[in-house]
Parts: C-alpha cells; sequence; structure tokens
C-alpha cells in the first residue's frame, strides 16, 4: 500500500493528454528552467501534438505570469508552469495583481509543493504551497491525488472564471477503480469523496496522505475504531457540507496534509468546524520549519507524515470525542 | 499636421486637463501631477493613433492601450469619458466606494480599459502577452474577413500600446519582458510609450541621464527607439510616426503599416513635466506628495488657470465667475459641437 508511484514528481508523462481535446482555447504557457524539471518530456510530447496550444517563453517567473494574463485577457485558457517549480514563491506579486485582482481564468501548477523533490532540499519543497495560494481571495485550490482524479480537475479548473493553484503530486494508481469513479461522473470543483465509511472518527486528507489515511483506517479498523476517510481534493472552496455531515456521526476529527500544518488544508477545515461544529481536532503535517535534504520516503519519516501519525492523532480525538 | 486638427487636440487636451483636476479634487486624492503630464499623450495616441469602438468596448479589432503605471488612470479615465465610451458623469465618482473608476484601471468594470495596472512595471509583460495572443488569433484568422488579401489581414491586427512611467524601467520584470519581445522579428504590433516627466527644471537633466541609459538598452535587444515631447503635438506626431512604422531588426522596413504582426518592437520616450498646466502642481516639491492639493479654491484658481494657459476660446463665462458650483459642470465637453473631428 505504501508509496505509491508518483506521476508528478516522477514521470508526468500522460498527464496532460487529451487536454486539448478537452478544453477549447487551451495554451500551455511555460518559462524558465527547463533543464532539471521532470516534465520536459511530457511537455515536448505536448508541443508536438499541439503546437499552436503551446508556448514557450523562456523567461523568469513574473514575466510569464504577466505574459499569461495578457494571454488570458484575449480570452485563451491559460495552463501555467510545469516547468517553473517555483511558480507560487517567486510570482507571488504579479499573480496576486495581474491575475488574482482582475480575476482571470488561468490555472497554476504547483510542481514543487510538499518533500517530493527531496534532494534539493528546502528551496525546492514548497510545504507552505496551500497557505500562500489558499489567502489569495478568489483563487481556487486543488489537491488530486491520483492521476484520474487529476485529469478531471485539470479540465474543469480551465473551465473555472478565475484564477486556480493546482497541485500536480499525484499518483499513477488510482485510489478508487477507474470505472466505478467514471460512473459517478467527474468531480467537481469544491467536492470531496468519501473513500472509506466509518462511524468513530473522521480522518480527513488531500494529496499523497490519502493514501497514509486509507492505511491508517486499516490500522484502526483492527483495533476496533471505524474511521471514515474524507478526501478534500477541493482545499478552496471547501466541501463543507460533506465535512459536516461526516463529523457529525463520528464527533471527532483528524487533517493528514502534506503541508506545513499552518494555513493549509488543517486550517481551512478547522476553520469551518469551529464555527458551525467543533468537535475534537488534530492536524497531521509538518510543523513550523522547512524540509532538508534526503529522499521523498526518509522525509516523510523524519517529518512524521505517515500512517503511524494518523492512528495516534485518531486514537486521541476518538478519546474526546463530542457526543450528542 | 495643420493648424486646425492641432487646434482641436489642444482644445480637447485642456477640456481633459480640467476633468482630471475637478476629478482628482472631487475624490480629494493627491495624485494629478502624473496624469497631467499624461493628457497631451493620451489625447493624441486616443484622437489620432488607435483604432476605438466606444459603443461596442470588446471589439476584437480594438487596438489596446495598457496603462502600467496606474497613477495615470485619472488622464486615461476622462479621455475615455470623453470618447464615449462611458457617461462622463462616472468621472466625478472616481475611486469612491462602487465606482465605476478604480484608483486604478480595471479590465471588467471600466469599458474600454484593458488591463489591469497599479504595480510598477507590470504593464510591460501583460502587453508582451496580449501582442503574442493577437498573433495567435490571426493565425486562427479572428482578423480576416473573407475575401480579403493578406495583405489586408495582416494591416487588420490590433496594435498593442502600453504606456510606461520612466521611473517603472528601473524594475527588472521590464527588462526581461523586453528581451523576450525582441527575440525575433515578429512582434512588431507593440509599442511602448515611456513617459518621462521632469519636475519643475530641477531633475531635468537626471531626467535626460536615465533616459538615454534606458533608452541605449532598448536599441541595445534591438528595439527601435525615438524621443519626442509629449506636449507638442506636431512632435508626438512624428514621433507615432515612426513608432508605427514598421521594422525588421536589420532595419529594413516591412511594408505592412497598421499593427504589423512582423518587425521589431518600438519604443517612444516622451519627454514631460509633472502637473503640466498647473502651477501648483508643477512647482510642488516632493516633500508635500500625499497630501491632496486642491482645497475648493484651489481647484477654482487651477481651473482659471487653465482656461488662460489654454489661449481662451474654450473659456466660457460661467467658468471665469467661478461660482460655488461651477467647478463641477458636467455639460461643457460634449455641447461645444467638437464631433465632427471624433
Amino acid at each position: 500500500m505504501r508509496y505509491p508511484e508518483m506521476k508528478g514528481p516522477g514521470d508526468p508523462g500522460g498527464l496532460l493528454d487529451g487536454l486539448a481535446e478537452r478544453v477549447e482555447r487551451l495554451l500551455v504557457v511555460d518559462g524558465t528552467f527547463p533543464l532539471r524539471s521532470p516534465w520536459n518530456g511530457a511537455l515536448a510530447a505536448f508541443a508536438e501534438a499541439h503546437p499552436e496550444a503551446y508556448v514557450s517563453l523562456d523567461a523568469s517567473e513574473a514575466t510569464v505570469v504577466l505574459a499569461a494574463a495578457g494571454f488570458a485577457l484575449e480570452g485563451f485558457r491559460v495552463l501555467l508552469g510545469p516547468g517553473m517549480p517555483l511558480l507560487l514563491s517567486r510570482a507571488y506579486d504579479q499573480i496576486r495583481n495581474a491575475l488574482a485582482v482582475p480575476s482571470l481564468p488561468v490555472v497554476l501548477l504547483g510542481t514543487a509543493p510538499g518533500l517530493f523533490r527531496g534532494e534539493c532540499g528546502a528551496v525546492f519543497q514548497l510545504v507552505e504551497d496551500l497557505a500562500l495560494a489558499r489567502s489569495i481571495p478568489g483563487m481556487t485550490v486543488l489537491v488530486p491525488s491520483d492521476e484520474g482524479l487529476f485529469g478531471d480537475l485539470l479540465a474543469e479548473a480551465l473551465r473555472t472564471p478565475g484564477p486556480v493553484y493546482l497541485r500536480c503530486d499525484v499518483s499513477s494508481r488510482n485510489v478508487t477503480d477507474r470505472e466505478e469513479h467514471r460512473s459517478s461522473g467527474p468531480l467537481p470543483i469544491g467536492g470531496g469523496r468519501l473513500l472509506r465509511e466509518g462511524t468513530d472518527v473522521t480522518v480527513c486528507c488531500c494529496g499523497m496522505m490519502v493514501f497514509e489515511a486509507l492505511e491508517a483506517a486499516e490500522v484502526l479498523a483492527k483495533q476496533g475504531v471505524q474511521a471514515e476517510v474524507v478526501e478534500c481534493y477541493s482545499v478552496k472552496p471547501l466541501p463543507e457540507q460533506i465535512l459536516l455531515a461526516s463529523v457529525r456521526r463520528t464527533g471527532a476529527c483528524v487533517v493528514a496534509e502534506e503541508h506545513s500544518r499552518h494555513g493549509g488544508l488543517a486550517s481551512a477545515v478547522a476553520e469551518v468546524l469551529c464555527e458551525k461544529y467543533p468537535v475534537p481536532l488534530r492536524r497531521v503535517g509538518m510543523d513550523d520549519v522547512f524540509g532538508q535534504s534526503g529522499s521523498a520516503r526518509e522525509l516523510h519519516e523524519y517529518y512524521a507524515l505517515t500512517h503511524q501519525q494518523i492512528v495516534g492523532a485518531a486514537a486521541q480525538v476518538w478519546a474526546l470525542r463530542r457526543r450528542s | 499636421m495643420d493648424d486646425r486638427c492641432r487646434h482641436f487636440l489642444e482644445e480637447t487636451a485642456l477640456e481633459i486637463r480640467k476633468d482630471v483636476v475637478r476629478m482628482v479634487s472631487l475624490a480629494r486624492s493627491e495624485r494629478s501631477a502624473l496624469a497631467l503630464s499624461l493628457v497631451d499623450v493620451l489625447v493624441y495616441l486616443y484622437w489620432k493613433v488607435l483604432r476605438t469602438f466606444p459603443a461596442d468596448p470588446g471589439n476584437p479589432l480594438r487596438d489596446r492601450f495598457v496603462l502600467s503605471d496606474g497613477l495615470g488612470g485619472p488622464a486615461l479615465y476622462a479621455v475615455l469619458a470623453a470618447k464615449g465610451f462611458f457617461s462622463r458623469d462616472e468621472l466625478w465618482s472616481f475611486s469612491r466606494l462602487g465606482a465605476v473608476l478604480q484608483g486604478m484601471p480595471s479590465p471588467g468594470r471600466t469599458p474600454g480599459v484593458d488591463a489591469p495596472g497599479g504595480p510598477p512595471g507590470q504593464g510591460l509583460g501583460i502587453a508582451l502577452g496580449m501582442v503574442m495572443a493577437l498573433g495567435k488569433r490571426r493565425c486562427d484568422g479572428a482578423f480576416s474577413a473573407s475575401g480579403m488579401s493578406g495583405e489586408e489581414t495582416a494591416s487588420c491586427v490590433p496594435a498593442v500600446f502600453c504606456c510606461m512611467n520612466l521611473e517603472e524601467l528601473r524594475e527588472g520584470c521590464v527588462w526581461d519582458a523586453a528581451r523576450v519581445a525582441a527575440r525575433d522579428d515578429a512582434l512588431g504590433g507593440l509599442r511602448v510609450l515611456a513617459n518621462s516627466p521632469g519636475w519643475n527644471g530641477k531633475t531635468e537633466s537626471c531626467r535626460d541621464e536615465e533616459m538615454e541609459r534606458f533608452a541605449s538598452r532598448f536599441r541595445d535587444l534591438g528595439w527601435k527607439v525615438t524621443v519626442g515631447d509629449g506636449h507638442d503635438f506636431a512632435s508626438l506626431e512624428e514621433g507615432f510616426a515612426a513608432l508605427s512604422a514598421p521594422e525588421r531588426k536589420d532595419g529594413t522596413a516591412v511594408s505592412s503599416v497598421r499593427g504589423a504582426p512582423c518587425g521589431v518592437p518600438g519604443v517612444l520616450f516622451l519627454r514631460t513635466r509633472y502637473g503640466k498646466g498647473v502651477s501648483a502642481e508643477e512647482n510642488r516639491d516632493v516633500a508635500s506628495e500625499g497630501r491632496p492639493v486642491f482645497s475648493r479654491p484651489r481647484l477654482d484658481s487651477a481651473l482659471r488657470e487653465l482656461e488662460r494657459r489654454g489661449g481662451g476660446s474654450g473659456t466660457t463665462p460661467q467658468e471665469e465667475s467661478a461660482s460655488e458650483d461651477a467647478s463641477f459642470r458636467t455639460d461643457g465637453f460634449h455641447s461645444s459641437g467638437k464631433e465632427e473631428f471624433l
């Protein structure tokens, strides 16, 4: 179960397949840094298949974002940034003022979120990306866990009228059966996936922590605690109703994310639950520190982003659960 | 340029200046110096250069205008109102809660505003994206009608003008965008107006020095560089003519004239003066920056001064008497029979 093969940081080939057919007036705009990106192959294939829908500017993040604003103002649906891992932090001002303030339809890909670019160390590990993106008014924030969901959300994001931040560290193995997933229709922005039903504790998770949460649920089940696993792939807008319905049943909540505990999914969930239905809550995520070099697996262990942490946190909140 | 035309432009610029002073003072804003320096440039641009469709502001054939330094907003708004993009009454609620006219230009909110403005240096990157997008849309046939020859189609591709302040050229991302724009011979539709205001003689030599430094950087990158006087319509005519004549990197001319999809981009440096036309603004020192200038009596004297400097023929008796509400008359402009030139 552990360590699914990662598509985004590993080999992103195929993530852009079929996109040009699904989205009208699509334009992939890219900049800087072609050397280090694992996206090179995928981008080259896309550019070859759809030369009219690909622009490479070979410029800094700030300039690429501004140019993307120009493209969007002229009616293009812009997908930005597979080759710009630090887009969100380097071009924050331009994203805020040129994309978000006029609310332009541009999708920003997060290609270095979390700890998966382990060997590069803190600089290329944006453990605060969700906090940055979530705080911009009108910005949609999406964190899919697997390839199927990524494809659906990317097409959906490109139809959204405003800016969207989409993390693309996804597993090539789908969480749910592909056919089953398809039969229920594409998942909407603002939705969530109920991956496992349970009555005792809600485990809310996103991204690679979905796999950890499912494993934690197995362990908890052996101990007699039935965990309900909700994938909150839409960090903003948050699927409040799904979340509230779940915690009303269970009376306790754990949030697990590959992100700093400050300002990410856990903060978003805590804000909603505090106001609408307070229950005991624990956050599993990075402490208030930067990462360091190491393999992704080592780093996830070191910074306590594992199913053991989720099991421990679930046991704590379950003991304190709200009974009403 | 014949006298009739020059006279019309001067009259128009005078009315725009008065509107700028009125709207800025109504908004209790301190920001009119830059806007006043831009008035003549914008009047020439909107009446003589740009292809605009005030009744259909989103028309894809329109020439685009990006005002990079949002502080010049009042001048742009007064010009757009005079062109008929929106009612002139909107000027009087400039930067108030719920206003159509935001402190910084906001596309989607204000008809005729094509791009967001505000943070220094932002405009050139956006204009670069726009001109590349227009090139792509031209390939899709967005600007060609049936029966047009290739040349005619090329002449229908809109140009993108980006107006920047000299101070903005200190920003790094401006030069990144300038480098990308001049990389190949394909973005000739991009024209930059570099407004270079001087401050009452004191800093004009520094201004000229800085202007020359930036001009040579543009030249090094392969841009076509022209310099003109931003308050002299004959000089503006020459400057814009040079700017709009497309040129390849090797200096050879390109046949089609308007919005040429090929050729190198051009920049027109324009010497102007902060607060042009209103001595209270022209002579302000930097220390008083940030304080509203136009109290009611000073507004009236500024308007009277504009009348005097403007040569008088546009003067109306009501304006001279400057009664309490004369400053905000909203009927002066459109009733004077100038539409024949629009």
